[in-house]
Order: structure tokens, then sequence, then C-alpha cells
């Protein structure tokens, strides 16, 4: 333990010094990566799929704020597909404006679940975004979860069928779109990995906000199985193509992962330690305020408000 | 010397003004009103946007049964269903408007008169000695 709380300081340190830059230098990453696999999904245009217009996108999205940064992404998806056909392109215009409209509308703050989903299915634990969804925001979550594995679906199930859309006249644009609404919404796998991130997420959400001992832990073992199960029998009920030894080492993993941010988040703490600068008549005062992180007390009380004042 | 309490004080304001306090401030510039039905108004172009987009998908997927009922005179009926469909969705999106704004703009205002007893009470504090 004393080792764990010597590098939890050593960690907290670096982070507060360098804050700004390490936010955007992961930022940065996250959407170089996120263009590096549309582009490996898509790469129907070749001067879009170069590794310096990842890196200029990177760039861009790394100084924006994440719903901008979400939009950029979109606009990638489309150049792409618009190579392939204008249907296609069209309908991933459609799917990020559900997002916007649905819920960047009323809350861009978890859209980087969002954006790191590419990420995550690329590395084959998309099991991870719903633990994350439900350890760090709220139930809403559910929306940007479920349109970003929405959007990876699309995505290879287009490359999947790519004859399928490459066509032109006023007639075989209907039999796109329809082609491109069925592969979306008749896709029992998407429908099963949906259907079982959400209930992961709901779990979790609802298990750790009770006030019991270990109510976090409990509460992301639980949505780690619950996810597993509905995959599981979700895909032997529907016929859907999950897989077992996939969907539980993902699982694992995923659960392991959200563990260590759990531990990062309400026991480190990093995001609550604030510096602040003020003056009086008298004096300059250079305040860092360091929440207390007594270990079991985080574990019952944890508070994502700042109390600003006492009454 | 260094006052603990005022110090104290003085750092939970500080702290707010970083954070929170640039975005109360212009929340609580308008009247709970105006805010409100600025954003309702923002919300109806958004939900009327929304239901183009699913309208347009739905008409392209269904275009041949949709041009089956104009020819069969089953248009208005169509027509209704989508009028219908429209409300629903404008109805839900106002009322999500309306709570989540409603609530935002009760935090905001709750938020900065707390900080401005506590600037009084630290105003006075300073007057006093």
């Amino acid at each position: 333990m004393a080792v764990f709380l010597e590098w939890r300081e050593r960690i907290a340190d670096l982070y507060r010094q360098y804050e700004i830059i390490i936010k955007i230098v992961l930022k940065f990453i996250i959407l170089f990566l996120d263009v590096l696999i549309i582009n490996s999904l898509t790469g129907y245009n070749e001067s879009l799929s170069s590794i310096l217009f990842a890196l200029i996108i990177g760039i861009i999205g790394a100084l924006v704020p994440s719903g901008l940064a979400a939009a950029l992404l979109a606009l990638v998806v489309a150049g792409q597909l618009y190579s392939l056909s204008i249907v296609a392109a069209g309908a991933g215009i459609v799917l990020f404006l559900l997002l916007a409209l649905i819920y960047l509308r009323f809350s861009s703050k978890d859209t980087w679940i969002f954006l790191i989903s590419p990420i995550l299915f690329a590395i084959r634990i998309p099991y991870l975004l719903p633990l994350l969804g439900g350890l760090l925001f709220t139930p809403m979550t559910i929306i940007p979860v479920t349109l970003g594995t929405m959007y990876y679906y699309f995505l290879r199930y287009l490359r999947a069928n790519e004859g399928a859309v490459d066509m032109e006249d006023i007639q075989q644009v209907l039999e796109q779109v329809r082609f491109l609404v069925d592969g979306i919404m008749k896709n029992k796998e998407l429908m099963v990995t949906v259907i079982a991130f959400a209930m992961g997420l709901l779990i979790l959400y609802t298990i750790s906000r009770r006030k019991f001992q270990n109510a976090w832990p409990i509460g992301i073992i639980g949505g780690a199985v619950v996810e597993l199960l509905v995959l599981i029998a979700g895909g032997l009920m529907t016929g859907a193509d999950v897989g077992i030894i996939g969907p539980v080492l993902g699982v694992v993993i995923s659960c392991l992962i959200t563990f260590f941010v759990y531990l990062v988040r309400y026991n480190l703490d990093y995001q609550s330690v604030e510096n602040v600068q003020f003056e009086d008549d008298s004096y300059y005062y250079y305040v860092k305020a360091v929440p207390k992180t007594g270990y079991e007390e985080t574990i019952v009380e944890t508070s994502d408000e700042l109390d600003y004042f006492e009454e | 010397m260094v006052n603990e309490d005022r110090t104290y004080l003085m750092t939970q304001m500080a702290l707010y003004e970083q954070k929170k306090a640039k975005h109360d401030e212009r929340i609580g510039s308008y009247f709970q009103g105006d805010y409100v039905s600025g954003r309702l108004l923002e919300s109806f172009f958004c939900a009327t946007l929304l239901f183009l987009v699913i309208a347009g998908v739905y008409c392209v997927y269904f275009f041949e049964e949709i041009m089956q009922m104009i020819y069969s005179q089953e248009l208005p009926e169509i027509v209704f269903k989508g009028i219908i469909l429209y409300v629903v969705i404008l109805l839900v999106y106002m009322l999500i408007t309306f709570f989540v704004y409603n609530r935002r703009y009760k935090d905001a205002i709750n938020d900065l008169k707390m900080y401005y007893r506590a600037l009084q009470k630290l105003s006075d504090e300073y007057g006093d000695e």
C-alpha cells in the first residue's frame, strides 16, 4: 500500500503540473487513432487516408471542444464514404445528426465516450464503453455508447458490402437506402450488443450509487457480469454471431481496466485537486486544495460536484 | 497573521470563480422565463430537424409504399400520422428542454446567491477590522 500511495503522489503531482498539456496530448492521440481506424475501415479516398491528414485532424481535434471533435470525425467518415457512394455519406451524416440532436444538445461532457469507441472496437474491448459510462457518467451515456456502437457496425457493414452500395441511378439509390437502413436496424449482432451495453451500464450505475459498503466494486462486477450474460444469451437466442471466448476475455479485461479507472478517479482523485490564487490587503494566497482521500470514506461518500460554499 | 476561516472562504470563492462563475453569471443575466424560452425556441428548431431527418429516412425507405398510398388516395392518412409523430417528438423534446434548463437556471442562481452572500460576509469582516 505504501508503494501505491507513493506512486499515487508522484503521478498526481505530474498530472497537476502538466494537466493542460496532458489533456491536449491525450485528445490528440485519441483523434489521431480514430482517424487511422476509420481510414482502415473505409479507405475509399486516398488523400483522406494519409497519415498526414490523420495528424492534421488530430491536432485540430485536440484544440477544439469534444462536440466539435466528434463533428470533425463525422465529416472524415462522410468524406471517405462520399468516394464510395453519396447515399453512404448521407447515412453517416444522419447517424451523427442523431447524436447531435438527441444528445449533444443537452450534454456534451461525456462525448469522449463516443470518441474512444472506434479505438475500443479496434482493440476488441468495446465492452469497456458501458462500464466507463456507468462508472463516470449517468444513464444518459447510453446514447453516445449506442451511437458509437452503431457507427462502428455501420462502417463494418459497408466494408463487407462495398459492391452493394456502389450504384448510381435513382432506383438504385432507394435500394441503397433500404440496404443501409436494414444493415443497421436488422443487424442482430448490433441489437444484442447495444442491449447488453445498455443493461451493463444501467446495472453498474444503479448498484454503484447505492449507499452500502463496497457498492462501487460490486457495481463494476455486476455491470460486467450482466453485460456478458446478455451478450451470450442474446447471441444464443437470436443466432447473432457474438462469439463466446472473445466477449469473456474482453469483459474480463474491461472489468480490470474499469477497476483501475475507479482507483484513479475515486481514490487518487486527481480531478478534485485545485490550485487557486487570490489576494487581500495583506497577503497573496497560493492555495492548493487537496480533497481528503480516506480509502473507506471515498467508497461510501463520493460526490461529482464540488461544494463551493458551506451554509 | 493569516486568518484561517477567511482563507477557507476565499479559497471556496476562488474555486467557484475559476470553475463556474462565468457560466453562472451568463445564465443569471437573464430572467428565468427569458432564459428557458430562448432554449425552448432553439429546441423547436432542433426537434423539427430531428423529425425531418427521421421522416426523410422513413420516406425514402418506404418510397414505393408511400407512392402506392398516394395513388390510392390514402395520402391524408399518412400525412396525419406524420403530424402526430412530429407533435410527439416536439413535445418530448420541449419537455426535456424545459426541465433540463429550468434546473440549470435554478442551480446557477443558487450558486450565484451563495457566492454573493460569501462576498458580503468577507466584505463585512474586512470592514470590521
